[in-house]
């Protein structure tokens, strides 16, 4: 398992970031600063058109800031002689799995990231035979990746980056175009992923209910940071997500209702077995 | 719409479509579907990817002829003359990717203009659709479409087949990668168009289904495996995750306190249900 992990993950930074994609029109991200640490789970959420998925863009220098800077380990995505470096650091994974899958077999795919990097085969077949066995691939090795679900293509997609062994995975709404089988499985993906201290996680998403995989939340809106605290501050209090256009995790407007019912749900974001561990808790005080 | 249009049907009798007949690989993606479309309310159709949730939606619309079997317009016992595909107006899944014209306008004013109304009709129906899409005509007729947000041009698109004024509404997945300030919009839409004629979509947001929808049809391998109330439907967890569908957080936990704290179940649900009346109140 070792073998699949970065040996540290990234530090980013955006030092008073200004992008606009019309050089003088409206930026898509604008004066943006903020400082991720090594080994970090962050989950960026905003209403769309706020620039959330720029930030990504910016990180992995597909796109470079007209104004201030994107260091990534210290590197600056201006520095063009050091692309590679960043590059190899950010792993980056499309909202459309379609658009990433290249390979004619699910194991070819899987290899076609590293063969870029220059690996060694037996390198290569060792990789594949460990993110293949985290991800539970194993059946669909010799299916082509356009035959799969689209839970499968993500997941698919997911294990080619990771076996690239990035300091840093950065995904764009990972979850949107997947039915909820799929949602699943890409959330159970980056809960193990997030929890690895070595590997820095970046997550777009605009599902309130995705905020809780990651330790830390950022809001971006209108190309600007707006919020940067845990996921359970960000619901905290009514309405300040709501401005934001972010509707409450669908678990907490539950807990609310039981709460008016007179059972004791802890504050934060509960999960569905909190929820019913309340229930059975008040019947037992009831009991007694 | 003419004379007692409330009795307006569409129905589906023993439906079977199949793609690529006669081929290697022929596929049923229908297998004797019964259905009836009344021209009030709102019907979802959900179920796995590869279902026949899609095809459904065209057969009714008339756009895809059944292999097998009978779809036909009703008024009362009456089989209507009018052709079905004149009745119903389908939304496909990310209708933004169809737009063909330059600005809103003229996207939405091209349907209602090949049905050879006069300009002022059509430009009466562009506003009218508009609004009812939550997109204010002034501040958007004369927009460029590439200029729009996602959100915005799925409401474009939209109204777009609600400026035909048909009779059945049909949607593919209307709310799929969409926002949640958006989604909110297309609930609204759905909620009252559902009032003024037969609505029914495919999705896969059983939240959004128990919200919009008063009847919901099951389907798998191209069947219909349940039609029935929507709070019945969606009070079966087990048969939901059975097929890999998310049933909305309330079901999902009445079904574990069944399980767990029986007794409390009653008590858990008049408190979700009752959270729910006094949001409908405010």
């Amino acid at each position: 398992m070792n073998g699949s992990r970065a040996s540290q993950g990234a530090t980013i930074r955006f030092d008073r970031v200004t992008f606009a994609y019309t050089p003088g029109g409206r930026p898509a991200v604008s004066d943006l600063s903020l400082e991720i640490r090594p080994g970090e789970s962050v989950v960026i959420v905003g209403p769309s058109g706020s620039g959330k998925s720029t930030v990504l863009k910016l990180l992995d220098a597909l796109v470079l800031p007209q104004e201030g800077h994107v260091l990534v380990d210290g590197i600056d995505t201006r520095d063009q002689e050091r692309l590679w470096d960043i590059r190899r650091r950010v792993g980056l994974i499309f909202q459309n799995p379609d658009n990433q899958l290249v390979s004619t077999t699910v194991e070819r795919e899987i290899a076609f990231g590293m063969e870029n990097l220059g690996l060694q085969r037996s390198e290569i077949a060792r990789r594949i035979e460990e993110v293949t066995e985290r991800l539970g691939l194993g059946k669909l090795l010799s299916r082509p990746p356009h035959k799969l679900s689209g839970g499968e293509k993500q997941r698919v997609a997911v294990a080619a980056v990771l076996a690239m062994r990035p300091a840093c995975l950065a995904l764009d709404e990972p979850t949107s175009l997947l039915d909820w089988q799929g949602r699943r499985e890409i959330w159970s993906i980056l809960r193990a992923v997030g929890d690895e201290p070595s590997r820095t996680v970046l997550h777009v998403t605009q599902f309130p209910d995705e905020v809780a995989l990651g330790s830390r939340a950022l809001v971006i809106a209108g190309g600007e940071l707006v919020f940067d605290g845990t996921p359970t501050e960000l619901f905290a209090g009514a309405g300040r997500a709501a401005r934001w256009g972010l509707r409450s995790p669908a678990t907490m407007t539950v807990a609310e209702s039981l709460r008016g019912a007179g059972y004791s749900v802890p504050e934060g974001i509960p999960s569905l077995e909190d929820l019913v561990d309340a229930v059975a808790r008040g019947a037992e005080g009831r009991a007694t | 719409m003419t004379k007692r249009s409330s009795e307006l049907t569409i129905t589906l009798e023993g439906v079977d479509v199949e793609f690529g007949s006669g081929f290697p690989g022929a596929h049923l993606a229908l297998r004797g579907v019964d259905l009836t479309l009344e021209v009030a309310g709102c019907l979802a159709v959900i179920g796995p990817t590869g279902a026949g949730k899609t095809t459904l939606l065209e057969v009714a619309a008339g756009l895809l002829a059944p292999t097998r079997g009978d779809v036909r317009l009703s008024m009362g016992d009456s089989v209507s003359d009018s052709p079905l595909r004149s009745s119903a107006g389908l939304v496909y899944q990310f209708p933004e990717l169809q737009f063909f014209e330059d600005t809103v306008y003229e996207d939405v004013a091209f349907g209602p203009r090949r049905m050879g109304l006069d300009e002022s009709e059509v430009s009466a129906r562009v506003a009218d659709a508009l609004e009812r899409s939550g997109l204010s005509p002034d501040a958007f007729e004369g927009r460029d479409l590439t200029t729009l947000s996602a959100g915005e041009k799925r409401r474009a698109a939209i109204a777009g087949i609600l400026a035909l004024e048909r009779p059945f509404l049909l949607l593919d997945e209307p709310t799929a990668g969409l926002d949640p300030a958006t989604r909110e919009c297309v609930v609204d839409l759905l909620l009252s168009e559902s009032e003024a004629r037969g609505v029914a979509l495919v999705s896969h947001d059983l939240e959004l289904v128990d919200r919009v929808a008063t009847r919901t049809v099951v389907m798998n391998e191209g069947s219909i495996a349940v039609d029935d109330e929507t709070s019945r439907v969606l009070s079966d967890v087990a048969g939901l995750e059975a097929l890999g569908l998310a049933p909305p957080v309330e079901y999902a936990l009445l079904s574990l306190v069944r399980e767990r704290a029986p007794a409390e179940a009653r008590r858990v649900r008049r408190a979700l249900f009752d959270a729910r009346v006094a949001d409908a109140n405010t």
